[in-house]
This record gives C-alpha cells, structure tokens and sequence, in this order.
C-alpha cells in the first residue's frame, strides 16, 4: 500500500477481522454439526438407530441378529394402517444415507432390488414397489448409473398413483423427498412423487 | 428587489440547523468491523452452499439467474462493507496565513476564487447564494473574489452581480455546460484555491476557515463538504404518530423499535434526497484511503492541481495523437520528420481542459487526480456540513439526476475503467469499484424482485428446497449483516435508500444501455426548476411488478386453500418475500405522486 493510502486500516481493525473470522469459523463448524430435532430425525430412523443394529447382519452373532429382527416386527406390528408400515420400512432403507450405523439396512435393501434387476417388473406389494422407489432415488443420488436402477426407476415412475393418497405415502414422500435433500421441485424428475390430491 | 422580503418555499426552513456528524466510537466501529466480517464469512459459506448443493438442477433457468445475482450481490455487499471499513477523518489544521504555508513559495495572502455557476435559476435565488459567499470570514487576511458564471447571459442576473459586488462572468457558448463553465472561469480567474458553488448553494461564514487547514499539505487537491438539502421535508417521529393512532401502546412500541434501530420519522423526505449516508458513511469512510470522490457543489480545489493535471492530460493526447500517426511510418528518418511537424499541429489542435466535459465530471476528475502517476493527489473529506442548498424535490428532477450519476458512472466504467487504468492505489480501486459496482446493480436487482412472483404462480422453486438446510444457511448470514449495518451506521438512516436502491432498476438498466453504446446520456424530461404533479409514468414498471407481485400472491394463496399446491414453507417464504418486494418498489411509487404541502408555498 502506498503512502497515499497507508496506515488507514489499523490494528485494532485488523484485530477485529481476526476476531470475527474466528467466530464465522466457529459458527459455520457448529452450524455444519449442529443435530436440531428435525434434522437429528429428518426420515424417522430415530426409532431404528436406537434399537441398536448390528454393525453386519450377515456376521453378526444368530441372537442379536434374531433379536434386532424381532425389535423391527415388534415394531412394524405395532403400526396402523399398512401404510404405516410402508413408511416405517423406508425410512428403514433410508437410513443408511444419514447413518452408518444403518448400513446393514442398505445391504438387505440393495439385495432386493438386485432380485428385481435382471427381469424388471413393478412388484405388486405397495411395500416393495415404494422400497424401490426410495432404493433408486438413493442410488441416482449418490451417482449409481446403472441401466438396471435406471429402468427400475422409470418402472418406479410409472407406478399408479392411488398409493400416494394414503396419509403414510405422504410421510413417506416427505422422507424420500429429504433423503435426496429436495423439497419437491415441480421440475425434477422425482416430482411425479408428489401427492397433489393429499388434503 | 429587497431579499428578505421574497417568500420562497424554503423560507420556512431557514432556521433550520444541520446535523452534526455522527459520533465515532471506537469499540463500536471494533464490534461492526466483528460482525462485518462475520457477515462476510457466512455469506462465502451460504454461496458455497447454494453452488454445490442447493442448486434447482430441473429448472436451471431459474435458479442459475437467481444464484448468479446473489453472488453478484455479495460482491457488492464485500465491497461495500470495505468502504464503510472505519472513519478516519484527516486531523483538522489551522487555516493558513500565507500562500507558502500551503505550498506556495511567497509569504502573501491566499487568494480564492468563489465560482457560483448558474444558468435559468431565478437571479434573486442567485443573490442569496452571492451573498453568502460574499460574507465568508477568516482569521487572517486573504483575498476573497467572488465570480458569478452565468451560462444564461441574462441581464437581470449581471444587474444582481453587480448590486451584490461581485464578479460577472459570462462566455460566448455553452460548450460543456457546468464543466465548460467553470473551465472559462479558471481561465479568467487566478486564485489559488477554487471553491465551487452551484447557484444554490449557500456557504457558512466558516467555510473558508475551516478547510483551507488542510491544504497545508501540500499534496491535497481538493476538499469535499457534506451538502445539506436543509428544504427537506423533517416528517414526524414514528411515536408521535403511533401514539396519536394507536395510544400508549403504540407510543410504546414505537420508542421500543426507535431504541433499537435508531430514530424513525415518517413522512419524511420522500426522495431519499438527505444524502447523509452517502456523506456520513460513505463518503466519510473512503477518507482513510484517499479515496473520497468530489461531488462539485460544496468542494474546494488547489488551482495548481486542477490545471497540473489538466496539463498533463493535454500532453498525454497529444502524444497518443503523434505515435498513432507515426507508428505507422517504417522509415526513422521519415518519421523523425513526421513528428516534428504534426507535433505542433495537434499541440495547436487540443485544448488544455482542466474538468473533462462529462455528465459526471466530479468522480472522473477524482479519479484522474487520485491516479495521476506523476502527482498522485490527495484528497480529504470534511465530515462537518458548512453550506446547505436546495433538494430536487419531484420525481423527474430525482430521476434526471440519479439517472445521469449512474449513467455518467457507468460509462467511465466502460471506457475509462479506474480498475485498469490510472495510478491508483489497492484501496482507491477498491473503493471506485464499489461505486461502480452499486450503479451495476441494477442488473441483478430485477432478479430479486421478480424471483417471488415466478415461485408464487408456477411453485417452480429457484433452490432445491426452501427447508431448515435454507435456513439453516441464509438466516446467520441476513441476520450477521443486518446486526453489522445496524451497528456499523448507528444514527444513519438508509431505509428509503434501500428502497430506492432497488426501485431504481429501470433507470439503472437504461442507464446501463446508454453507457453500453456510447450514447449521449440524455434523458427526456429536463426539469428547470421543481416540478409539482403526479409522476406515475416514470414509475410504471415498479407499479406493474407491485401487480404483478399481488397477483402472484392471490394466484398462490387460492392452489394452497384449495389443496392443490402443498409447498407452504415455500409459499410462506416467497409471499414474505414478495411483500417486502412490494414496501421497497412502494417507496418509489409513493416518491412519484408526493406533492409538497401547501404551507410550504412556492418558488
């Protein structure tokens, strides 16, 4: 800086901007941190993390395994409607995309859409066609290319739409829709997900 | 004709009494500079945000423009929060006795030349203003003149001149308007310092005592005062209106919100012509860097810088003129030959201009003079108001100027950008940036204040999801910056200037076409003196997107009664969005149809 213009900045000031840079820093870690209620939560999965899944369901010892399935039905069993179900399972295979400690979920997830890969057909049960709806939108968002998730997902796009009037459905599309971080843009290819007739 | 007895409309203010300058505490100006720079740090983080993971990817068209705006926006929010960085007003001086306390080589008198420029302005307004000049004190003996630069030629001006005892100057053309005005003054003037008056203006006695000081150093150029429009309308302080509507309660809330953002009046000079945040923070601010700009009216000039200079840029044409031509010749003998003879020619051909004849003059001839590479002046901000003058107080007079300042700013920008040319410091650069830059705004501006209606008719949203993720971004960096400017301009009103910030789009993209193609900066409506009526053709885009803003609300608020449309974090957001919209496009509409009271009389 030249002698025209020098000095003009002082230490004092220049204090200050070091001041606040450390607090930007500390507010955008907290904030990038930060576990409110809603986004502690945002899919539902509290209920899952909190019954303690083991870390492989494959590796993992017969009676915890049985007993974490059990916790699951036990659970499942005590939803109403149907939808309900639909819904609470969902969130089951959404979980991983927040949490590692649901991993062993994706797995079971991603073997059952393997089973649909080779001849793709929409399966009849709303369960498996929602699961695979949320399946593909988790693969696609996390830049899976796949011709085999790409024609289940087109197979998935053309589900009829009674399924979504079910007040489950609009849960569940409220956990799809912040699993992939959207919030229903009418232009985005997942829009056919919305529930326009929902009350 | 006896003065006193004249009523102008400004009569009634004539006891009026200007502000001081606002206060300067350090460990206030220590918590902006904090909160400035936090403001800063998240904005970067909420763009970085809206970059890489809240981009609409199925309607870029719209949140590409959106996104980009916003960016656009910050830079000038970045470059505005270093322009307001910290006062550091130029230490007071006491003014001198001698020309060579002030650079000069003889122990004599300084002699200043008053030039007060006019041209149809009513002669007996003039008189005021000759007066005033006329009746400046100062400690010690000094040579006062005082030129009356009448571009009219007007008998009845030249009989005031010489009634009041003052120098009547006239010339044949009105070539360069104000700026070839005052170049005919100073070529048949000699002061040593030049002090520019509009035919308005009326300095304090104080005014010569008070900033010559600071020419004691020899490398200052010219000084700046604040102009104080003293006609203003003052409007009523907001608890006295709420209290008369709405009682004690009201009279409470409304000392409640005044004790925290200051003091509120409503009513008060709908133009936003006040101008104290341009002077006080503004201009104030840029001191420290050398990089106050001159605003003619109100400004003191060192003759030798003016001409120097002028000089300078004489011989810089000449030159440029000369190797054009000779650059072209292969032979050196030839060319030798070639210079010697058309080097006389085009030195014959130029004229020496001490103000470039520009719409804006002032800012170009601020920057010359702050980027000169042989002299780099100096210039000093005066934070005390020591003259006041009249406002443009109707809606075409306010367009004609802010019109011809942005237009006049931009073309500079275009052709003559002080980023790229000029010897001018890191700081100054960026401080001329941030002027430009706020007339570029515009550009953008519209984005804004489209983006709402566009979500409300189509639900199409501009960002992935109007969820706590937006939230959770956008409100620490809106509220940082409003905590800093709250802090930062403590005492400075700026909320009609927000509004006619952005209200000021259509002007400033038309202004932005003109100085694009290189057009003449004309405008069509050339307002004399003040105009009364209603203005609301000037105002008819800000009026269609008021209806436009409304019809998007009514569109969306009907789909989500009627269920159709669920979005309601995004309808509530953008409906906010949109009303606020609505208040600052509002300002200027309500600019439009203000029509002076009654009381006030008439010039």
């Amino acid at each position: 800086m030249s002698r025209r213009s020098s000095g003009w900045i002082t230490a004092r000031s220049q204090i200050a901007f070091v001041i606040g840079l450390m607090i930007a820093a500390g507010l955008i870690f907290w904030l990038e941190h930060v576990r409110f209620t809603t986004l502690r939560d945002p899919l539902g999965i509290a209920w899952l993390e909190a019954s303690d899944p083991p870390a492989d369901l494959g590796l993992a010892d017969a009676d915890v395994a049985r007993a974490w399935a059990d916790h699951l039905v036990a659970r499942l069993a005590s939803l109403d409607p149907e939808t309900e179900q639909v819904a609470a399972l969902l969130a089951a295979r959404a979980c991983p995309a927040v949490s590692d400690r649901c991993a062993p979920l994706e797995a079971a997830a991603d073997q059952a859409l393997e089973s649909m890969s080779g001849d793709v057909e929409l399966p009849d049960d709303p369960v498996a066609q929602a699961l695979m709806i949320v399946a593909v939108e988790a693969a696609l968002q996390h830049g899976v290319a796949d011709a085999a998730w790409l024609d289940a997902y087109r197979l998935a796009s053309a589900m009829p739409r009674p399924l979504s009037a079910e007040p489950g459905l609009r849960q569940f599309t409220s956990r799809a829709a912040a699993l992939v971080g959207r919030e229903f843009p009418v232009q985005r290819d997942f829009s056919d997900l919305r529930d326009w007739s929902a009350p | 004709m006896d003065t006193a007895r004249k009523t102008w409309y400004f009569t009634p203010f004539e006891g009026r009494e200007p502000p001081p300058p606002s206060g300067h505490s350090r460990w206030r100006e220590t918590l902006w500079q904090v909160l400035a720079t936090l403001s800063i740090v998240l904005g970067l983080w909420y763009l970085h945000w809206r970059w890489t993971e809240s981009l609409n990817l199925g309607a870029l068209w719209f949140s590409l423009p959106l996104t980009l705006a916003e960016t656009l926006a910050f830079v000038g929010l970045a470059l505005f929060v270093f322009n307001l960085w910290q006062i550091a007003d130029t230490p007071r001086r006491p003014p001198p006795r001698f020309h060579s306390e002030c650079g000069g080589e003889v122990d004599r008198p300084l002699a200043v030349d008053i030039f007060v420029a006019t041209y149809s302005e009513d002669p007996e307004l003039v008189r005021i203003s000759l007066e005033a000049a006329k009746a400046l004190r100062y400690p010690h003996p000094i040579d006062i003149k005082v030129h009356c630069l009448d571009d009219g030629r007007r008998d009845a001006m030249r009989e005031v001149a010489e009634d009041v005892g003052v120098n009547y100057v006239v010339r044949t053309d009105n070539v360069g308007f104000k700026a070839g005005n005052l170049r005919n003054a100073i070529g048949v003037t000699s002061g040593d310092i030049l002090v520019i008056c509009d035919a308005d203006t009326r300095l304090f006695p104080q005014f010569l005592e008070e900033t010559l000081g600071y020419f004691r150093d020899p490398d200052v150029a010219w000084v700046q005062t604040p102009q104080w429009f003293y006609d203003l309308p003052e409007g009523e302080r907001l608890d006295r209106v709420w209290g008369r509507r709405f009682g004690p309660p009201g009279k409470w809330a409304a000392n409640g919100l005044q004790a925290l953002v200051g003091e509120i009046r409503k009513g008060s000079d709908p133009f936003d012509n006040g101008a104290t945040f341009f002077y006080d923070a503004i201009q104030r601010r840029r001191n420290g860097a050398n990089a106050s700009f001159c605003c003619g009216a109100g400004s003191i000039h060192r003759r030798d810088a003016v001409l120097e200079s002028a000089v300078r840029a004489y011989a810089d044409r000449v030159n440029r003129r000369v190797d054009q031509l000779v650059n072209e010749v292969k032979d050196p003998e030839s060319r030798q030959a070639l210079e010697e003879t058309v080097r006389l020619q085009y030195a014959l051909d130029e004229e020496i201009v001490p103000y470039k004849f520009h719409v804006s003059e002032d800012i170009y001839t601020s920057i010359v003079l702050h980027g000169d590479p042989e002299r780099p002046w100096k210039s000093v901000y005066h934070p005390g108001i020591l003259s006041k003058m009249l406002s443009p107080q109707d809606m075409s007079s306010w367009v004609v100027q802010r019109y011809k300042y942005a237009a006049g700013t931009l073309d500079i920008a275009l052709h003559d950008n002080p980023l790229f040319r000029y010897n001018l410091t890191a700081s100054q650069r960026v401080m001329y940036s941030a002027t430009i830059w706020s007339y570029l705004s515009s550009l953008w501006n519209w984005i804004f204040i489209v983006s709402p209606t566009i979500y409300l008719f189509t639900a199409i949203p501009p960002v992935s999801s109007f969820s706590l993720e937006f939230f959770k971004h956008f409100i620490p960096f809106v509220l940082s910056y409003e905590l800093a400017l709250v802090v930062g301009t403590w005492g400075i009103p700026n909320a009609k200037g927000r509004a006619f910030y952005m209200g000021f789009f259509p002007y400033g993209l038309r202004a932005f076409w003109t100085a694009l193609r290189g057009k003449p900066i004309r405008f069509p409506v050339t307002p004399k003196e003040r105009q009364t009526g209603v203005f609301l053709s000037l105002v008819r885009w800000q009026i269609a997107l008021i209806v436009l803003i409304w019809a998007g609300i009514v569109w969306a608020t009907i789909f989500i009664v009627l269920g159709i449309r669920a979005d309601v974090s995004g309808y509530v957001i953008n409906v906010l969005w949109g009303l606020y919209t609505i208040s600052l496009l509002w300002g200027v509409v309500r600019a439009a149809t203000w029509r002076p009271a009654a009381t006030e009389g008439a010039r």
